[in-house]
C-alpha cells in the first residue's frame, strides 16, 4: 500500500512538473510563409494555415521569401481586433538564423 | 533491374528485422534519420520505395518479439505487452507471437479487399467522419471506462492523468515525443514491475498453434473497419485503432486481442500509403519519408502493394525463426539481468533521440505505468495519453 501511494504521488508530481515545464518553455511553431510585408519599423508575415499574423519588430533585413518554411517562438496578442504573434525568435528550417 | 528490386527488398527486410527486434527503435525514426542519405543517393525511386516499404512492413511483424519476450514495446505495440507477457509467463510466448503474425497476415490479405473501398468511399465520407471523430472518441473513452466494473474511480484517475501526461508531452519542444511516452507507460513500467516481482520465465513450449476460425472473425472485422479510418485521419494511428477496434468488436479474449494488435499494426501502415497517394498527406513517419522523396503515382502504388505482399511472405518465417530461438533459450538466461540491461538501453536510446526532456517524460510515464499496475486497472486506460489529445484536436471548439 505504501509503495502504491508513493508511486502514485511521484507520478502526480512528475506530471505537474511536466505541465510546469510546458508553461515555462516557449513553444516552437512551424509554418510556411504565404506573404511578407516590410515597413520601416516592422516585418509582418502571414503563414499558410495559421490565423495569427507574425510581427517582427526591428529593421534588420531578414532575407525571408514567400514559400519558405520557418520555425518561430513568440507571444500571442490581439491588436485592433486582429490576432498577432510578436516573434521572439525566428529560424529558417534549413538554416538557423537567430533574430 | 529485377535483381536490383530483389536486393532492395531483401535489404529492406533485413533492416526491418533489425529495427523490429531492437527495443525502442521504430521505422519512423530510421526513415527520418535516413532521409538525408536517401535523398542524396542515386537509386531509382522504385528501389528506394521497395527498400523503405519492405523495412516498414517487416518491422510490423517482428516488433512484437521484444514486446512479448522482453516487455519492451514501441509506440504501436504498447497494448500487446500485458497479454503477451501473460502468455510468456504461462510458457507460451511463441504462441503469442504466432497470434500477432496471424493478425499481420490477415491484414495483408485484407488489403486487397479494402483498397477499392478505401480509394472510393473514404474520401466521400471524410468530411462527416471528421466532424464526428471527436464525439466518437469520447464515446469510445466512456465505453472504455464503463467496462471497468471493479476499480472504476481508479480507472478514471489513470485515464485523466495519462491525458494530462499526453497533452504536456505533445506540447514540449521535443523530438519523437511518443517514444518516451509509450516506452514508459507500457515498456519500462512492465519491466520494472517484473524486476520487482522477481519474475522467472518458465520453459517455453513450441507447439503447433490450434486456433478456432471463429476467433479470427471479430479481430478481422474490427481491423478492416477501423484501420483505414485511422490511417486516413491525422492524430490517429495504430495505438488509437487498437483501442477503438477492441471496444467496437465487443469482448475479445487474449488470443483475439493479439490477433487484432498484429493486424492493426500492419494494416494502418499499409493503408497510410494509399492515404498518401489519395490526398498527399502522410499519417506515418514512413509515409512522410516517402512524401519527401516522390509524389506517388499509380505505378508507385502498385510497387508498394506488391512490396507489402512480398515482404509479408519473407517476414513470416524470419519472425517465427527468431521467436522460436528466443523461446527455446529465454528460460536459460537470467531474466532480471536482461531486463535491467534493456531498461538501461532504453534510457540511452530515448536520451539520444529525445534529449533530457525525453528522459523526464520516460521517468514520469514509467511512474504512471507502475501506478496503473499497482492499482490493478487495465493498461488500456493509459491510452488516455493519446486519446484525450486526439479528442481535443478533433472537437469543434
Amino acid at each position: 500500500m505504501k509503495f502504491q501511494t508513493t508511486i502514485f504521488v511521484l507520478s502526480l508530481v512528475g506530471i505537474l512538473s511536466l505541465i510546469f515545464v510546458v508553461q515555462a518553455t516557449p513553444r516552437i511553431e512551424t509554418g510556411t510563409i504565404k506573404s511578407i510585408r516590410v515597413s520601416n519599423t516592422k516585418t509582418t508575415i502571414q503563414l499558410k494555415n495559421y490565423s495569427a499574423e507574425l510581427v517582427i519588430f526591428g529593421t534588420d533585413h531578414l532575407n525571408l521569401k514567400k514559400g519558405e518554411a520557418i520555425k518561430f517562438t513568440g507571444g500571442q496578442k490581439v491588436y485592433k481586433g486582429k490576432e498577432e504573434l510578436i516573434v521572439n525568435n525566428i529560424f529558417l528550417v534549413n538554416n538557423i538564423k537567430n533574430q | 533491374m529485377l535483381i536490383e528490386f530483389v536486393v532492395a527488398l531483401l535489404i529492406g527486410v533485413i533492416a526491418g528485422t533489425f529495427t523490429g527486434i531492437t527495443p525502442g527503435i521504430h521505422t519512423n525514426l530510421i526513415a527520418i534519420l535516413m532521409l538525408p542519405l536517401i535523398l542524396k543517393s542515386h537509386f531509382s525511386i522504385s528501389i528506394i520505395l521497395i527498400f523503405i516499404v519492405a523495412m516498414a512492413v517487416t518491422h510490423t511483424f517482428v516488433d512484437f518479439i521484444p514486446a512479448i519476450f522482453f516487455g519492451a514495446p514501441d509506440e504501436d505495440t504498447g497494448l500487446s505487452v500485458l497479454p503477451g507477457h501473460d502468455f510468456l509467463l504461462a510458457g507460451q510466448g511463441h504462441h503469442a507471437l504466432k497470434l500477432t503474425l496471424i493478425g499481420s497476415t490477415i491484414a495483408t490479405i485484407s488489403l486487397i479487399f479494402i483498397a477499392p473501398f478505401f480509394i472510393f468511399i473514404i474520401p466521400k465520407i471524410y468530411p462527416f467522419i471528421q466532424r464526428m471523430m471527436g464525439f466518437f472518441l469520447i464515446w469510445i473513452s466512456i465505453l472504455l471506462i464503463y467496462g471497468e466494473k471493479k476499480f472504476r474511480i481508479k480507472a478514471i484517475l489513470i485515464f485523466a492523468l495519462s491525458g494530462f501526461l499526453g497533452i504536456s508531452t505533445l506540447n514540449l519542444n521535443m523530438s519523437q515525443p511518443l517514444l518516451p511516452l509509450f516506452t514508459g507507460l507500457f515498456g519500462t513500467s512492465t519491466i520494472i514491475h517484473s524486476i520487482k516481482s522477481k519474475t522467472q520465465i518458465p520453459k517455453q513450449s513450441i507447439e503447433k498453434l490450434n486456433i478456432c476460425k471463429k476467433d479470427l472473425v471479430k479481430p478481422t472485422l474490427a481491423t478492416i473497419f477501423i484501420s483505414p479510418i485511422c490511417s486516413f485521419f491525422p492524430g490517429l494511428g495504430s495505438s488509437q485503432a487498437a483501442v477503438i477496434g477492441s471496444k467496437i468488436s465487443g469482448d475479445l479474449n487474449r488470443e483475439q486481442f493479439l490477433i487484432l494488435m498484429g493486424s492493426i499494426n500492419t494494416l494502418v501502415l499499409s493503408t497510410s500509403f494509399i492515404t498518401l497517394f489519395l490526398v498527399q498527406k502522410s499519417r506515418t513517419g514512413i509515409a512522410f519519408a516517402i512524401s519527401q522523396i516522390t509524389h506517388l503515382t499509380t505505378n508507385n502504388l502498385y510497387t508498394i502493394m506488391a512490396t507489402v505482399a512480398l515482404s509479408t511472405i519473407i517476414a513470416i518465417p524470419i519472425s517465427l525463426k527468431i521467436s522460436k530461438t528466443i523461446a527455446k533459450n529465454i528460460h536459460k538466461i537470467e531474466y532480471i539481468k536482461i531486463s535491467i540491461l534493456i531498461v538501461i538501453f532504453l534510457f540511452f536510446i530515448i536520451t539520444y533521440f529525445s534529449g533530457i526532456l525525453g528522459l523526464l517524460v520516460l521517468i514520469v510515464s514509467t511512474l504512471l505505468g507502475l501506478t496503473c499496475i499497482e492499482f490493478q486497472t487495465r493498461r488500456s486506460f493509459l491510452m488516455g495519453t493519446i486519446l484525450i489529445p486526439t479528442i481535443i484536436y478533433y472537437l469543434p471548439l
